[in-house]
């Protein structure tokens, strides 16, 4: 390590100290930390019909999962029903700055993939026909990430003076669910409306370790910053629907997602003191609103597609940098909103007196990573292009991602319908299974 | 906050949606409800079910899809058939169930399999009722309201969709006999279910509107007692029409024309044409029907007595 490099890292300490120092003092945000760089939405609507569908439901909206994917769908529902969902997830985070060969002079970097499993109950709902309304009450769970990695320690690219990352360990466990009611009804025959609210529940269990070297030991510790906390806030979804005619729907929703305000802890470790601070990181989960058109070709053969414009934006609202920030503000750090696409088809044929429904589709997710869009050298001090150049470093523009998806329905019989999907897709597959019972 | 203050607006405005009123089913709810409404005997509810059912998806289909993965059998003429056949209108039945047969899908069915057999019973039956009529007279188009020919229907094996008893008969014939007008007739019938603690469809709509015209008749008739002939002519005029077969309401109409034409100094003719129309169906009503010295006066009852007995 040359002297510069040194002096490099001892200046990366120092921001996190000066961080520390402010910290009570700073409106919170979502923060700059990298364990949220990589951090991903999915969105899909719930149900692993839908799902097959390439996540294009918002028209269609016609059985149980209705409550979450356009509540206006629930009128068409006219006994009760029971809808179960369980879902794999498998999460493929690409850290790009694991390591690095070569000299300060002339290096490249080396990037690894650090997988992530999460298996749960992710949907449950029970519908009642009430007269000329619906109503439901449903779990959702809205979102359910992990993530787990560490680093080597790597060049800050494309510094060629050998500052590097500090070695990092971290990981991540998010949820947030939504536990609701929802009710529709008929204005008319073609035209229903839905209403779905509840209070969304977020939980939070985030560690990220730096070290001083590639020696994952207490002794070797930096720093750490963590998140263990709950905690609420309230969701609502609208829909609406309309069937011009028998074969075709176009339907609409508004998805005003919740905001939640956690405790994150700050550590840094020095030796001459250690200095704890506790802050408050408010997490805006993306809004959305979208519209759908299904056509259903024949009683056999159903095409449905949605657009959908999520609001990702919201995830810097009230953005602070955490690391760096005398040299980078919350205004270099931005996200777009963007337009998901779903796109899905099912046909259905008959197999003695089962059901069995064969569907395809995809979907394009946007980019929805948050990416420091600040100039690197905006000023001559060393210091603040290092710290910027960093934080450019982290802080990578992602791409759009396409969602190739398909499944299986068999109707066993006229009470019991299963459902199995699967989506598969860069950084992140999923396997569906999901069931719904009539009463 | 925002949803905070949404959500009360949305609740607000789905309580606010005119809801009643709105006939907002789907094809399959209509089609279930005819249903149930066939399996409980209620025949003209059942009809009116199917008909909307029919009239978004007309289609008779084996495994037609409702909504999500739920799918039924839909065979709606086969059933609106057999209620229209319980009403007594024979020949809209045997409609339904040849559009039924035409279709074919009812011999497909995976789940209501019944269905196949019920439509060739039926279809059998109208072949050896036509039969039988063809050896007693010439085949003539079916009418279409013929409660006589309620025998078109084939006995169901099915017992929730039972053949007619005789409840169901008169209680068709009650409410046919209502609509041509025969109010003391339809009065009695229903007068008659009542004794029997046999309640149908719209049983107590019929017995209001017959209410509402025995109303009609006491004012149109007050209004004589009061002098106020035109008064009793306009009330009693269209009331009438709805009640052919009661002779007091067509005795005090013509006694209101007739005191009109005596007012009028004999001049307006018409109007004492119209009275001897009105006697004239008075007496057809009920041959034995004499006007009451007491109420009316001895000329109106002359031109009564001057109206030829039927």
């Amino acid at each position: 390590m040359t002297k510069h490099s040194a002096q490099r890292q001892l200046k990366v300490g120092v921001g996190v100290l000066v961080w520390g120092m402010l910290g009570a003092a700073i409106a919170c945000g979502q923060t700059n930390s990298e364990i949220f760089a990589h951090f991903t939405f999915n969105f899909n609507n719930p149900g692993a019909r839908a799902t097959a569908l390439g996540g294009a439901f918002i028209s269609l909206a016609d059985d149980a999962t209705a409550a979450e994917a356009n509540p206006a769908g629930l009128t068409a529902l006219v006994r009760p029903e029971f809808s179960f969902e369980c879902k794999a997830l498998r999460f493929t985070r690409t850290v790009d700055n694991f390591s690095h060969t070569g000299t300060p002079a002339q290096y490249s970097l080396v990037g690894k993939d650090f997988t992530s499993h999460v298996i749960s109950p992710s949907f449950a709902s029970v519908v009642v026909p009430v007269g000329k309304l619906t109503f439901s009450a449903f779990r959702h769970e809205l979102v359910n990430f992990e993530s787990k990695f560490y680093t080597r320690g790597s060049y800050v690219p494309p510094l060629t003076d050998g500052s590097t990352f500090y070695p990092v360990s971290a990981s991540l466990e998010m949820s947030v669910v939504n536990y609701g009611i929802a009710a529709a009804m008929k204005v008319s025959r073609q035209v229903s409306v839905g209403v779905s609210a509840g209070l969304s529940q977020m939980n939070a269990s985030s560690l990220l370790t730096r070290y001083g070297v590639e020696v994952f030991d207490p002794s070797t510790v930096l720093s750490d910053d963590a998140i263990d906390d709950a905690a609420f806030d309230f969701m609502i979804n609208a829909g609406v629907l309309w069937r011009p005619t028998q074969r075709l729907s176009i339907g609409a929703t508004f998805k005003r997602r919740p905001s939640f305000s956690l405790e994150q802890r700050f550590r840094f470790i020095s030796s001459w003191r250690d200095s704890v601070m506790n802050r408050k990181v408010n997490f805006h989960v993306p809004s959305s609103a979208g519209v759908g058109i299904s056509y259903r070709a024949t009683d056999e053969l159903t095409f449905a597609v949605d657009a959908q414009r999520v609001f990702y934006s919201s995830l810097t609202r009230e953005f602070v940098t955490t690391y760096s920030l005398e040299n980078t503000a919350p205004g270099d750090y931005v996200v777009d909103d963007g337009m998901e696409f779903h796109a899905g088809a099912e046909y259905l044929f008959f197999v003695s007196s089962v059901g069995v429904a064969l569907r395809g589709g995809a979907y394009v997710e946007p980019d929805s990573r948050i990416r420091f869009d600040g100039v690197v050298r905006d000023s001559n001090d060393p210091d603040r292009i290092f710290a910027r150049q960093l934080a450019a470093a982290l802080y990578k523009k992602g791409e759009a991602t396409v969602h190739a998806a398909f499944g299986i329905g068999l109707v066993l019989s006229q009470r019991l319908q299963v459902d199995f999907a699967g989506t598969i897709a860069k950084g992140v597959d999923e396997a569906v299974g999901s069931f719904v019972v009539r009463f | 906050m925002h949803s905070r203050m949404a959500l009360p607006g949305l609740v607000v405005f789905l309580l606010a949606v005119p809801a009643a009123g709105v006939c907002a089913d789907e094809w399959y709810e209509s089609y279930e409800k005819g249903r149930v409404a066939l399996s409980q005997n209620q025949f003209a509810e059942a009809a009116q079910y199917l008909t909307d059912a029919i009239e978004q998806k007309p289609e008779s289909k084996a495994n037609a899809r409702t909504y999500g993965m739920v799918f039924i059998d839909y065979f709606p003429y086969l059933y609106r058939g057999i209620a229209r056949a319980r009403l007594g209108q024979a020949g809209l039945a045997k409609q339904d169930f040849e559009t039924e047969d035409r279709a074919g899908e009812v011999y497909e069915a995976e789940r209501d399999t019944r269905a196949g057999p019920l439509l060739r019973q039926q279809l059998e039956g109208l072949k050896s009722v036509a039969a039988n009529k063809e050896e007693s007279q010439p085949v003539s188009s079916p009418p279409e309201s013929a409660s006589d020919d309620a025998s078109l229907v084939v006995k169901a094996p099915d017992t929730r969709i039972a053949a007619p008893t005789v409840e169901d008969t008169l209680f068709a014939q009650a409410v046919e006999d209502l609509r041509r007008g025969q109010m003391l007739r339809a009065k009695r019938a229903f007068a008659n279910l009542q004794r029997r603690r046999r309640t149908f469809p719209g049983f107590n709509t019929h017995l209001q509107t017959i209410q509402a015209q025995e109303r009609e008749i006491r004012r149109g008739i007050k209004a004589y007692l009061s002098g106020q002939y035109q008064k009793a002519v306009d009330v009693l005029t269209p009331v009438a029409a709805r009640a052919v077969d009661v002779p007091d309401v067509h005795a005090f109409l013509g006694s209101s024309y007739a005191a009109l034409y005596f007012l009028s100094g004999e001049d307006a003719t018409f109007l004492r044409d119209r009275a001897r129309e009105a006697f004239g169906r008075a007496r057809s009503a009920d041959t034995a029907f004499r006007l009451d010295s007491s109420l009316v006066s001895p000329r109106i009852r002359e031109v009564y007595e001057s109206v030829p007995q039927p």
